[in-house]
């Protein structure tokens, strides 16, 4: 197990473009890290760095205290599994995953338990004889893992090693790397763009926009407390409606001139102390937080026509329209909505984010 | 005994690279006897240059080693899985063969002077070289297809 600390890591490429800007963290023993993100936000660059794939162009990069800027990326004692396998096709199982101790000269019986034990905690062994080309997608996935995982390095770099795999096989093989990080208890810095294997996987996120972090927390707190709208759209499936507001000078919030309907809450307060009063702000609500009930001649609330719903199982998603701005509310499918029917619904106050309109910057309640 | 136990037990997953290796070599040495055999002139500027006239004898011996050269290969590849037949049986009969292909076309084509006695006695070494590494080749995948058979046995049962 080892710790990684990045101060002030930035990388610029030869064109002048920045991919990373100041990417400053500790990774701390055993941590499971996922850099998450849009394309192109630096994730990827950043975890090629700590390879020693890229090099750094400014700032430190330390494993365990030790500086590792210049490095060679074979002694760094990193092992790296990548989006594509690149897998041995014209070896075995077993051959592909003991690669790496033949080249460093091991003794073969060493490098025979190493391969045996990996593929049984992987689930290869009935396939250690078999060639890449007659393995499943998962199964190519986990020997890239294997032969990551006999070297038993440092650190484990993985780059969004399940985007290559179904819907139904990535979920398994997420629960496969959370059980793997569980038993081996080593640093492992995951790289991906689906915020689900962020959420589910990570102890910590890192939120990269542009090259720079814009949060890094744990997936709890990215989820229910994000620092600007950015992370707030990003994590979240649906992702959080945002509307545009007003705030009148007396507290009222207006969408497009007409009023919403909402009780006062503690970040009211807050709101009116930093002069937002009068101004416009943009606010936030994830659809599990809007209640949706069928609109009744004796219900209290905002009322709307249902757009689309859509079930999904358990839950269902109601769309429909504030003024012009698109809402989706999450809800018990067992609530009796229909589509292009009248309904009555209600934010659940505790839950709105306020962000600044011009920074995106959360505007926080006084708790 | 672990040792020699997780040695065993690595031919699972790996192959009989020296079998393999020595049936190869074998093949290339007895297809170099045959060039050896029936080199065609010598290219000497004498008046009587030493040369093999093929007749029928000479034609049947050459369709042989290329019987026996693709066999060998078949060989090779089979004995690298550590094929039953071919470690146990296979190699000793090439072998076998090999050697008795010495008391053919060299002293044949010896005696009809078509070739010096060097050359009759570069051939016969070629030949039984070959013959000799497909011996060794032979033992080699027999101790180990047995060791792997006792081996899987043993880990079957338990």
């Amino acid at each position: 197990m080892s710790t990684m600390r990045f101060d002030k890591v930035s990388k610029v490429f030869l064109n002048g473009v920045e991919a990373v800007h100041e990417f400053t963290m500790d990774v701390h023993e055993g941590e499971f890290i996922v850099l998450v993100g849009p394309s192109g936000c630096g994730k990827s660059t950043t975890l090629r760095m700590v390879a020693g794939l890229e090099e750094i162009t400014s700032g430190d990069l330390f494993i365990d205290d030790k500086r590792i800027n210049n490095v060679a990326p074979k002694d760094r004692d990193i092992a790296m599994v990548f989006q594509n396998y690149a897998l041995y096709s014209h070896m075995t199982v077993y051959h592909n995953m003991a690669f790496s101790l033949v080249l460093r000269l091991e003794n073969p019986n060493k490098i025979h338990e190493r391969v045996l034990w990996a593929a049984d905690i992987l689930g290869l062994t009935p396939y250690l004889n078999r060639k890449p080309a007659y393995l499943s997608g998962g199964q190519r996935q986990r020997v890239a893992l294997g032969r990551a995982i006999v070297r038993d390095p440092k650190i484990f770099l993985l780059d969004e090693p399940l985007s290559n795999l179904d819907a139904k096989l990535r979920n398994s093989m997420r629960k496969e790397l959370k059980d793997l990080h569980h038993r081996l208890q080593t640093t492992m810095i995951y790289v991906t763009h689906d915020q689900i294997e962020a959420l589910t996987l990570a102890d910590r996120i890192v939120l990269m926009k542009d090259g720079v972090i814009q949060q890094i927390s744990t997936p709890f707190e990215i989820y229910h407390d994000p620092e600007n709208l950015f992370v707030a759209n990003f994590i979240g499936t649906p992702p959080m409606n945002v509307f545009e507001l007003t705030i009148r000078s007396d507290g009222q919030l207006m969408i497009e001139g007409t009023p919403l309907d909402i009780s006062v809450h503690t970040a009211f307060l807050s709101l009116k102390k930093q002069n937002y009063f009068g101004k416009q702000v943009v606010v936030g609500v994830r659809p599990e937080y809007i209640r949706v009930e069928p609109a009744q001649p004796t219900a209290q609330g905002n009322f709307a026509v249902v757009d689309i719903y859509e079930l999904l199982g358990a839950d269902a998603l109601v769309h429909f329209m504030i003024e012009s701005t698109s809402v989706t509310a999450k809800v018990s499918e067992l609530i009796p909505i229909k589509a292009k029917e009248s309904i009555c619904y209600q934010f659940d106050v505790e839950h709105l984010y306020f962000f600044d309109r011009e920074t995106g910057v959360r505007i926080r309640g006084e708790r | 005994m672990k040792s020699i136990n997780l040695k065993i037990d690595r031919m699972r997953f790996q192959t009989n690279q020296i079998g393999y290796a020595l049936t190869l070599l074998s093949l290339a040495i007895s297809l170099i006897s045959l060039f050896t055999l029936i080199t065609y002139d010598e290219f000497s500027s004498g008046e009587d240059p030493i040369r093999v006239i093929p007749d029928l004898r000479f034609g049947i011996e050459i369709s042989l080693a290329i019987v026996l050269m693709l066999m060998t290969f078949l060989a090779a590849e089979k004995v690298r899985y550590y094929h039953p037949f071919w470690s146990i049986y296979g190699l000793f009969v090439l072998a076998g063969i090999n050697l008795l292909r010495i008391f053919n076309i060299p002293f044949y084509a010896f005696e009809k002077g078509w070739i010096r006695e060097s050359t009759k006695m570069v051939t016969i070494i070629e030949f039984a070289v070959s013959a000799g590494l497909l011996v060794i080749a032979g033992i080699v995948s027999l101790i180990k297809v047995l060791q792997l058979r006792q081996h899987l046995k043993e880990t079957e049962t338990s």
